[in-house]
């Protein structure tokens, strides 16, 4: 009798639970031995992870072996990095991250790695960071923005998410080549900085172009200005800092690594698959509909390249900093 | 508004979304009926799956299991006067005394009849509420929301039973814990004892499954252990003697029965669906409110306490009728009002949702399409609750000595898998060990988890409109909405103390 | 001495040793200055908390004492617990989940957890037999594989056995 209902209750919990997930989840293929696993240092759905989606459907094929996502977002991304780090150095476990965890965070905190120790291995895209303002308010283009802050110094409170994060680092860079000062307002991220803008609670925010496409299109709010060498697509009628005569510009590259303990060989072999998987059409088809902008992807060598000038200006800037 | 109203009900009736419903009501019902175990626990438990499903169909599952698990509570409430839920607390004094008089047929009818009501009649005020409050959240900025957060930790405090000064304490507890990992301002690392790991602060998962399922879990171990040593006679058994001779054909809710619950039940909604929007009042508050109001407003208050329908009524409708209303914070300003809409706003997020001012512009239709979801899992509840309850009694008895090993298991495993975490599953053990020793202690729980969720905020927005404000604390009282909030504080704390004071 | 004094007592020692030992950090530890308001503000919010209602319990046993009426401190709908059986749940449940977390990132998943559900109903289950252990743990070892290595996988480090 105690059989049975020991029987019953597993057999029922197995029974639910099992009906619950297996529908929706059967799409797993199991393509063979030692998946790829790409780490990412962020929470499930953001935009990193849909590109890294897109990597993990299309380059499959080409690298012949399952790609998986795997989002790591513990410990402020690190606890991503150091499971990199600490996998077995044959390229089955590799990162993609924008700059704040490799570099600025490597350099600011105490690590097991330093920056050298992130093999840069394909360039994906950069990331445009873009001020924006309400409608309504006084400031609508770079001009007012310094000249009003000029007149009036440390009124203007700027929105940004993390201290020393992409979407911070080029206010810093902009107010030491201007002098301009505003009072800084660290925020969650890139969803409350928009609703304080939209209450009128705060005066400037920074972003990255696609999350705010939507309010600039129903005018809610004006996109003053890009921290990039070229207009963001997205956001075309935009000026850059660049244009308005301030010669600040900080794109953030989004980078997949390998740790660099991972023969060289692996890394190239990797970084050709990839790029082959980014440059179908599919690919290409994928990253439109969720902008994330993979048109112009890098191998190796420019993602080397544009790693290290990344990391020389990011030391700049905390040592800018520090002096102050 | 048609339109949208046809695509969400398209989304909602999908016959996928209609199973999960189903499925998550059964579920719901089977674990709230199991004393310890709750549908926040099963919820807490299939949260890594809701981002592998449709989100109308995660919501459908999600729904069907809180609500059933609303219900399910009351069912080892009245059959062995063991509350399946906190929530369910208020339900055993009267429904174990009505099964003892014969009538559990009775008792189990009502309270899934007041259950249903209560419930629908909070998802109503959800529905034609959270609309117009979500064009109002855009006026909170810093200011308002520390106002907002400084209202519910005081409230939640204030409100814990004779303890309000532990109420305090473990609320205390909780915001500490919230502080561990980077300062939201500076971005420094404090409050880490040096281990790397929790630089990222403590995860929600963890700290909650720990705090509640894990400590509760644990004390379920010491109960069987101890059976297991003393040889105690199977509960069963006993149980089984006790209703020899029963007729169920005579233990039948009649119309005139069911009419003269429906003033408390009437009663428990209002009630419900008021503490309910509070941030952190919950349920069992809930349902001990409606019974003392029911009480003194019921014709035959020398009843109470003796079997009362109307007991089981207004108790079982309170705990329900916070069902709906306990997401108006989490739709409107992001904010969990207890640990079910903290469960719902990760589930939220994991879909890629934000909770808050903009959840409901931003997917009208998925959040008109869990509008139905809400009410239509009452249906569901009630058809089920009515077809299963002879069964579902004897479900709650199923061998606790092979249960409780394997949710364990499961609570461990799926933490981890939740983010692939190994400091969440130490943070979970930890955590654990805490909701032990403040169990020990006779701490009250909730109070420390809404710490804990309100903690990060509060301090953001604290500091925030002290850069804002340029230093001065001023600031703080220079918004009418802030001002509102505080002198509402002050007036529900007085109002409690009052009615504290004339009970005794 | 009651049960419910020695609560209350150790209750108020818990919370005010948390807060007088956190402003202690507050002084000596290294916080990152911050602009307009130090940034152990709301840490120290709560360590003034804390200390207030160690503060208010020692209060409520004093005056419960002189008005000699300790039995009423206990707060309403208060369990007595049974400590042997606790700690005994707690060394093979909390410490048996360490050693089992840990074997399963070391030796495998399924492995560990068949014999960690079999210690726990052996120990637990009050009328646990040798049939039932045959079937209940590596039924458990079936649903968790099923769940969360085939239908969600899991990450896990490449495990020494199944």
């Amino acid at each position: 009798m105690q059989i049975k209902r020991a029987k019953i209750a597993t057999a029922v919990s197995t029974a639910l639970l099992t009906c619950t997930t297996a529908l929706a989840v059967a799409d797993t293929p199991s393509l063979g031995s030692d998946p790829i696993r790409i780490v990412m240092p962020y929470g499930a759905g953001g935009s990193t992870d849909i590109t890294a989606r897109i990597i993990a459907a299309n380059a499959a094929e080409h690298c012949g072996t399952r790609i998986d996502v795997v989002s790591m977002p513990g410990a402020g991304g690190m606890e991503g990095l150091q499971f990199v780090a600490d996998a077995e150095p044959n390229g089955h476990t590799i990162l993609m991250a924008d700059y704040s965890a490799t570099i600025t965070q490597t350099l600011t905190e105490e690590t097991d790695w330093d920056v050298e120790d992130w093999s840069p291995i394909v360039h994906l895209t950069d990331w445009k960071p873009t001020v924006y303002v309400k409608s309504d308010h006084e400031i609508q283009s770079i001009e007012e923005w310094i000249e009003l802050a000029e007149e009036q110094p440390n009124t203007f409170v700027f929105g940004h998410a993390d201290p020393l994060s992409l979407v911070h680092l080029p206010l810093v860079m902009l107010e030491m080549e201007t002098g301009i000062q505003n009072v800084h307002l660290p925020t969650t991220g890139g969803g409350e900085t928009r609703t304080m803008i939209l209450g009128g609670h705060i005066d400037l925010g920074m972003t990255l172009p696609p999350s705010i496409v939507s309010n600039v299109e129903s005018g809610e709010v004006t996109a003053i200005g890009v921290f990039a060498d070229e207009r963001s697509d997205v956001l075309p009628d935009v000026p850059t800092f660049r244009e308005a005569g301030y010669d600040v510009s900080f794109e953030a590259p989004l980078l997949v690594y390998t740790y660099s303990s991972v023969p060289e060989s692996i890394q190239q072999e990797l970084s050709d698959c990839i790029m082959q998987g980014l440059e179908s059409d599919t690919a290409q088809t994928m990253s439109s509909q969720a902008s994330a902008g993979l048109d112009n992807v890098q191998g190796l060598e420019s993602a080397q390249a544009i790693y290290q000038d990344t990391t020389a200006r990011v030391r700049e800037v905390l040592a800018a900093i520090n002096e102050d | 508004m048609l339109d949208l109203i046809i695509q969400a009900s398209q989304l909602a009736f999908h016959p996928y979304v209609l199973m999960y419903v189903f499925l998550g009501v059964l579920l719901g019902i089977t674990l709230g009926a199991i004393p310890g175990l709750s549908g926040d626990m099963a919820i807490a438990l299939l949260l890594p799956f809701v981002f592998f499903l449709e989100p109308a169909m995660a919501m459908g599952l999600l729904v069907g299991i809180y609500k059933g698990g609303l219900f399910g509570g009351s069912i080892s409430a009245i059959s062995f006067g063991v509350p399946g839920t906190p929530g369910a607390a208020a339900t055993s004094i009267d429904g174990y005394q009505a099964k003892l008089k014969g009538k559990p047929s009775k008792a189990l009818h009502t309270a899934l009849y007041s259950s249903v009501i209560g419930d629908t009649t909070s998802d109503l005020v959800l529905i034609f509420i959270a609309v117009p409050l979500a064009a109002i959240a855009l006026t909170f900025g810093p200011i308002e929301f520390f106002a907002l957060y400084a209202f519910s930790l005081i409230l939640i405090a204030a409100l814990s039973q004779g303890m309000v000064a532990k109420g305090l304490a473990v609320a205390a507890i909780g915001i500490l814990l919230a502080m561990i990992g980077r300062d939201p301002i500076t971005g420094a690392v404090r409050m880490t004892f040096g281990i790397p790991g929790l630089a990222g602060g403590l995860s929600l998962i963890p700290v909650l499954i720990g705090i509640f399922a894990i400590s509760e879990v644990v004390f379920q171990g010491a109960k069987l252990w101890r059976r297991k040593v003393d040889k105690l006679m199977d509960d069963v058994a006993e149980q089984a003697s006790l209703l020899q001779g029963y007729d169920i054909s005579k233990d039948k809710l009649t119309w005139t029965e069911f009419k003269s619950t429906l003033k408390a039940t009437y009663i428990g909604a209002a009630v419900g669906t008021f503490i309910g929007a509070l941030p952190g009042a919950g349920q069992s508050l809930a349902a001990f409110m409606s019974y003392g109001l029911a009480q003194r407003f019921s014709k035959r208050p020398e009843d109470f306490g003796k079997g009362s329908l109307e007991g089981i009524a207004s108790a079982e409708s309170g705990n329900s009728a916070t069902a709906g209303s306990t997401f108006i914070p989490l739709f409107a300003f992001g904010i969990p009002g207890s640990a079910t809409a903290a469960l719902f706003g990760a589930a939220f997020i994991l879909m890629g949702m934000t909770p808050g001012p903009s959840l409901l512009s931003d997917n009208t239709e998925i959040i008109y399409a869990l509008f139905f979801t809400l009410i239509f899992a009452n249906l569901v509840n009630l058809v089920l609750g009515k077809l299963l309850l002879p069964y579902y009694s004897r479900i709650a008895m199923i061998q606790p000595g092979y249960l409780i090993p394997a949710v364990f298991i499961l609570a461990i495993v799926g933490t981890y898998a939740a983010n692939n975490s190994t400091m969440d599953v130490w943070v979970l053990l930890f955590a654990g060990l805490l909701g032990i020793t403040l169990k020990l202690l006779s701490f009250p729980l909730a109070p420390l988890v809404l710490g804990f969720i309100i903690g990060p905020g509060a301090e953001r927005a604290l500091r925030q409109s002290m850069i804002m404000g340029g230093g001065d604390w001023w600031v703080l009282v220079k918004s009418p909405i802030a001002i509102g909030f505080y002198v509402a504080a002050f007036i529900l704390i007085l109002l409690f103390t009052l009615a504290l004071r004339a009970k005794k | 001495m009651n049960h419910t004094l020695i609560k209350e007592l150790l209750a108020a020692a818990l919370i005010l040793s948390l807060g007088i030992g956190g402003l202690i950090h507050i002084q000596l530890g290294a916080w990152r200055p911050a602009p307009l308001v130090p940034s152990y503000i709301m840490p120290q919010t709560a360590y003034y908390f804390l200390i207030a209602s160690g503060v208010w319990i020692l209060g409520a046993i004093g005056i419960f004492a002189v008005r000699k009426r300790l039995a009423s401190l206990a707060p309403p709908n208060a369990e007595q617990h049974d400590l042997v059986a606790v700690a005994v749940s707690v060394m093979v449940m909390i410490i048996g989940a360490v050693f089992y977390f840990l074997s399963v990132l070391n030796i495998g998943l399924v492995v560990s957890t068949v014999a960690f559900n079999a210690i726990l109903v052996a120990v637990l289950a009050p009328n646990a037999s040798l049939k039932t252990l045959a079937i209940v743990p590596p039924l458990v070892g079936i649903v968790v594989w099923l769940l969360f290595v085939k239908l969600i996988g899991m990450t896990l480090p490449t495990p020494l056995l199944f």
